[in-house]
Order: C-alpha cells, then structure tokens, then sequence
C-alpha cells in the first residue's frame, strides 16, 4: 500500500459536471438495463408483501416440500411457504445497505472535503487515519466487531459503515484535492466567502459526479457484503425473512430443492447486478476516472 | 491543468530528508502496521466490554461469572490485558478460548494446513485465469467481443460469493454430481486425501476476484499497448506472442500486482463465505463460527494472523513492483 496511491489524481481525472438529460443516460446500454432491473426488484420488495400468499413466518404446510401448485417454491425445512419469505425478504437486502452508505458517506464528505481544502496538518492526519484504516481488510475489521458485539442488523450497519468511510473519504480527498486550486475557488476565497460556503457551493456541485459514482459503487459492496453476512449468520437474524438468511438456512435442502435455495441467492445477485451496471453507467456518463486512479 | 494537484495547492520546499534503505523503511512499516492491527482488533473487543454474562448465559450463578472472569483476567484494567495478550502473542501463547476453555492454538493448529492450500489454490487460479485473459482482451480484442468480455466481467463480479459457490454447487455436485457439495472429508485424513473437497470452494473464492484482476489488467494492457515504444517493436518486427508477453506485461503488470498483492484482503471474504458454504474445516469457518458464539480470544487470534498474511504480501507485492519497474528499482536504492 504505497502512499502515493493517495496523491496520483489530477483535475484531468475530474469529471467536468455537464448539462446532459436523464435520457441519454438511459441510452447507455448499463444504465437502461440497470434501472429496469432496479425498478423490477424494487416493485418485487415493495408488492411483495401484500401478494404473498402466506405470512412468511407462519408454518403452513407439510416442511420440506418441493415445488408445487400450492406452494410455487415449495416449503422450507420448518414447513413455511418459501415463495411467501421470499416475497418479504427483499426490504432488509436493501435498507441495510443503504443505511449504512448512506451514514458512511455524510461522514466521509465532510472529512474528505475538509482534508482535500485544508491541507496541511489536517490532511496529514486524515491521510494516516486512512492509510491505518485500509492496511485492515474490512472483512476482518466487521467479525471482530460482531465477535465483540454480537450480530444483528444494527451492530452490522455500524460496523460497515465505520470500514466503508476510510474508502469514501479518500475518494472525496482527492476529487477535492484537484478542484481545490480552480480559479473559482481561489476567486471565492479571495472574496471572502465562509469555508462552509466555499465547500459546499463551490467544492461540492463540481465533484458531485465522483459523489454519485462512489455511491452507486459503494452501494454494490454493501449489498454483497450485508447478504454475505446475514448469509454467515452474523447479520439480521434467523426468524426474520430475509434473502441472505434463507440460503443459509435452505442450503441443507440443497439436494431435495435447489429451487428454494436458488431463487433467493439469485435475487440478491441480481439486486448487485442492478446497481453495479447503474455505477458503470454513470461512471461512462460523466467520464470518471477517479475509481480508476485509486483502484478502489 | 497537469500538474499535481499538491503542487498546485501550496507550493511547498522540502529539503529531501535521508532515506533508510528501501528494505529497513519496508520493515518499519511492516512492524508499525501490525501494531496498529493489534491495537484495532484487542481494542474493539474491549470496547464491547464484559462478555462473561453473554457467554455463560443467563441462568449462570455470580460465582461462576467470577471464575470466568478469572480464568480470562477480565477483572484486570483493558491496558494491563492488552499488554499481556500481546507478550502472549509475541512468545506464541493465543490465549484461552471462550467457549472451548481450551488453548487458542488447539482450535487454530488442525485447520491451518487446509487454509493455506485453499487459498494459495485459489490465488493460482485467479492469476493463471485473469492474466492471460486480461492481457489478450487488452491487446488484442475489440468491439462487440471486448465489450461483451466487460459485461460479462461486471455480471460475475456483481455476485456475491457465496451465491456463485451456490449455483457451483447446485451445477457440480447436485445436478452433475461430479464434486462433493460438502468439503467436510477434508477433517479426516491427511491434507491431500480428499482433493475433490478442495475444488469447488477454490473457485468459489477465485471467482471473487478473478473479475477484478481480468479488467484491471485489460486497462493497463490497453494503456501500454497505445505506448510509443510498443508501436517501434511492431515496426521493427517483433510479432506475437513476444510483442504481449515481453514489451507489454512487463511494463502493464506493476498494478496488477499490487492488487493480486491487496486481493488477499478479498480472498479473506471469499475464504470464510466458502468455507461456510461447502462447510470447508478451515480457518475462515472458523472466524465466522468464533464470531457469532463470541468467541473473542479465537476471533483475536485468527484475526492477528490473517492480518499479518495480508500485510505481508501487500508489501511482497510492492517490493516485487519496485524490482520489476525500472525507474522505482533505481529510486529504492
């Protein structure tokens, strides 16, 4: 991890913000068939639970039946009805994730932000904070903090949260970084204008791109990480319904009926998929190159 | 707007400070990362505060929530435990394990050797894979096909391993039936009797990153395959495959290699979700189990080691980078 990973951006690498419509986004290919396969997802998660014909926690048949007439996806090994957890399991997939980029990425803005402008000691403190920060795979960093917690959605959120912020925060740095000696921000400081001003008026709008494409990004490893651990048992637990739970638990169905098993795991594939083609689109749209540049 | 954007925010002289050799600054950094980890990882354990009542239970009498904090020196100060478990480490004592009441390296020892055959199989794989592919799609492929590559690539990467050790799974060893969906043989036996145990869970992990090093090295092929001095050996007539394996890998493989370096850190995820999976008997289901029964000196333990092998080849990775790059081979010095 050499440090000059952190100082190879340029304003060259900078997408310039540009006045292009919604639909010539749609256009790229990504894009469109991303944002159809979001819609479709979110329409599955948000219907749901009000078509699924049993409630997903309720013993409803005979357990481990195969698919059938009566129950499309057959019964799990404590006789519910897979098709209705199934139904009910796509919220938690997607709220989780977006909690925790969403907190990540407030306190990543702000510092990256503050860091990239000030410089100096600030900067210096930040980037030792980061480069610490990423010498500890994040996947170590959240079994620890389970180990220590216990597992649950909550203690999940937190701990993705704190891993993902050093990643947000170096991206935000070095977009920041290369605005910084613009002439219109040297013309706003010589003009008096508050840091807050200057941050979020002058900074922010110019590297909103790098912003949206760090979230999109973000987003995808969030996703995959969150189902993963409720998958390990670590994240929402057992009763609820939830994708990544019911693979863990209709995986000892796996040679009766690998349909149960499948459909969920390919779900949430499938939710990663959406969402990653969006970031790829939008990191073609606007011409981003930072991600590259930092290998992130 | 070409110059750095440091130089360009406050213009700044230094006098160059004189540098260790470029294996002694190598070595502090090593020592200073592994401390910090250290630091991190006993630190978040203590900040969880006292898990005896958590561990032993609710109906556990206060006499017997004494004697474990006792027997696991809870009832002494986080700076006091924090010194002694790392004198510990350093003199190879892991401590006493929560729920095994049992030394720490009895729970590690037996799943070692399986691990790291696990994981140096999947790393060959990732690079015999995504290498040649990488390089030849950067090179040589254009258009619908070179597009269809990325798309394919971003589909692959976009699932979650334990997913595509799933769908492994239902295709290999259910419908084909070809490898066992469980790797629980490998427990019994010596390391190598039970091959077949290995092969769906290695690829689960290569999987996870292969994606990745496939399109990073297309870029940087792409990149270096538009040099100045490419198109001179084409002019002077050096054809295929020497034009690809000796003007550009050498000069498009320094990124690649750090990031084959940080993949260990992917490789961890991928190594406790395929485990967990094919119900592997290593290390990584060791993690996920030790963390969700709380067992905080195992999570401590194999956190430390799985810590140092990843810091260790990061810094194989950078100073392979630094032998093989020309212009940093000189600056080390």
């Amino acid at each position: 991890m050499s440090a000059g990973v952190l100082d190879n951006v340029t304003a060259a690498d900078l997408p310039l913000p540009r006045q292009r419509r919604w639909r010539s986004f749609l256009a790229i290919p990504q894009g469109g068939f991303g944002v159809g396969l979001l819609l479709l997802l979110l329409a599955l998660v948000v219907i749901g639970p009000f078509i699924a014909p049993d409630s997903p926690n309720e013993i409803s048949d005979q357990p481990i039946l195969g698919p059938s007439a009566q129950h499309w996806l057959g019964t799990d090994s404590y006789g519910r009805d897979i098709l209705s957890r199934v139904l009910h399991g796509g919220a938690s997939v997607i709220l989780l994730p977006l909690v925790a980029v969403s907190a990540a990425m407030v306190v990543a803005t702000l510092v990256g932000l503050l860091a990239g402008y000030l410089g100096g000691k600030v900067d210096a403190v930040v980037t030792w904070i980061i480069n610490i920060a990423l010498a500890i795979p994040s996947y170590l960093a959240v079994l620890v903090v389970v180990a220590a917690f216990g597992g649950g959605g909550a203690v999940v959120v937190t701990a993705v949260a704190v891993v993902y912020a050093p990643y947000i925060t170096r991206v935000i740095r070095s977009a920041t970084q290369a605005i910084a000696p613009r002439e219109f921000v040297l013309a706003a400081r010589a003009r008096g204008e508050s840091l807050r001003w200057i941050l979020f008026r002058e900074i922010t709008p110019n590297i909103g791109p790098t912003l949206l494409v760090e979230i999109a990004l973000r987003f995808t490893y969030a996703i995959m990480f969150i189902a993963s651990l409720s998958f390990l048992g670590l994240g929402v637990q057992p009763p609820s319904a939830n994708w990544g739970v019911m693979v863990a638990q209709n995986r000892t169905l796996l040679l009766v009926s690998p349909v149960g098993v499948l459909v969920p795991a390919l779900l949430i594939g499938v939710l990663a998929i959406a969402v990653n083609l969006i970031a790829d689109a939008l990191t073609q749209f606007f011409g981003d190159r930072i991600h590259e540049r930092l290998m992130v | 707007m070409t110059q750095t954007a440091q130089q360009a925010g406050r213009p700044r002289i230094r006098r160059a400070p004189r540098r260790l050799p470029y294996l002694a600054r190598q070595l502090i950094t090593l020592l200073v990362t592994l401390f910090a980890i250290t630091i991190v990882i006993f630190g978040l354990t203590a900040i969880a505060g006292d898990p005896a009542r958590d561990i032993l239970g609710q109906y556990a009498t206060d006499a017997q929530v004494t004697a474990f904090q006792q027997l696991h020196h809870l009832d002494q100060p986080v700076v006091v435990r924090y010194f002694e478990w790392l004198g510990g480490v350093l003199r190879g004592d892991l401590g006493v394990s929560y729920q095994s009441n049992g030394p720490v390296w009895d729970v590690i020892s037996p799943r070692l050797g399986p691990s790291i055959v696990l994981v140096l199989l999947s790393w060959v794989l990732t690079v015999v894979i995504s290498v040649p592919i990488g390089l030849y799609s950067g090179v040589r492929l254009r258009g619908r096909r070179d597009a269809s590559l990325t798309f394919v690539t971003l589909i692959v990467a976009a699932f979650p391993e334990f997913v595509l050790g799933l769908m492994l799974a239902i295709l290999f060893g259910v419908w084909l039936a070809w490898l066992p969906v469980d790797s629980t043989a490998v427990s019994y036996g010596g390391l190598f009797d039970s091959p077949s145990a290995y092969v769906l869970p290695a690829i689960t992990i290569a999987l996870g990153t292969i994606p990745y090093i496939i399109r990073l090295m297309r870029a940087n092929a792409r990149e270096v395959a538009s040099e100045t001095y490419v198109r001179a050996a084409v002019l002077r007539g050096v054809t295929e495959p020497s034009l690809s394996l000796r003007h550009i890998l050498p000069n498009a493989a320094p990124p690649v290699v750090t990031a084959l370096g940080l993949q260990f850190a992917g490789l961890i995820g991928g190594v406790v979700v395929a485990e967990t999976l094919f119900g592997f008997p290593g290390m990584g289901q060791l993690l996920a189990q030790s963390a969700a029964s709380r067992d905080a000196p195992v999570v401590e333990a194999v956190a430390l080691m799985i810590g140092a092998v990843f810091v260790i080849a990061n810094l194989a990775a950078d100073a392979i980078v630094v032998y093989v790059t020309p212009k940093l081979r000189d600056a080390a010095r």
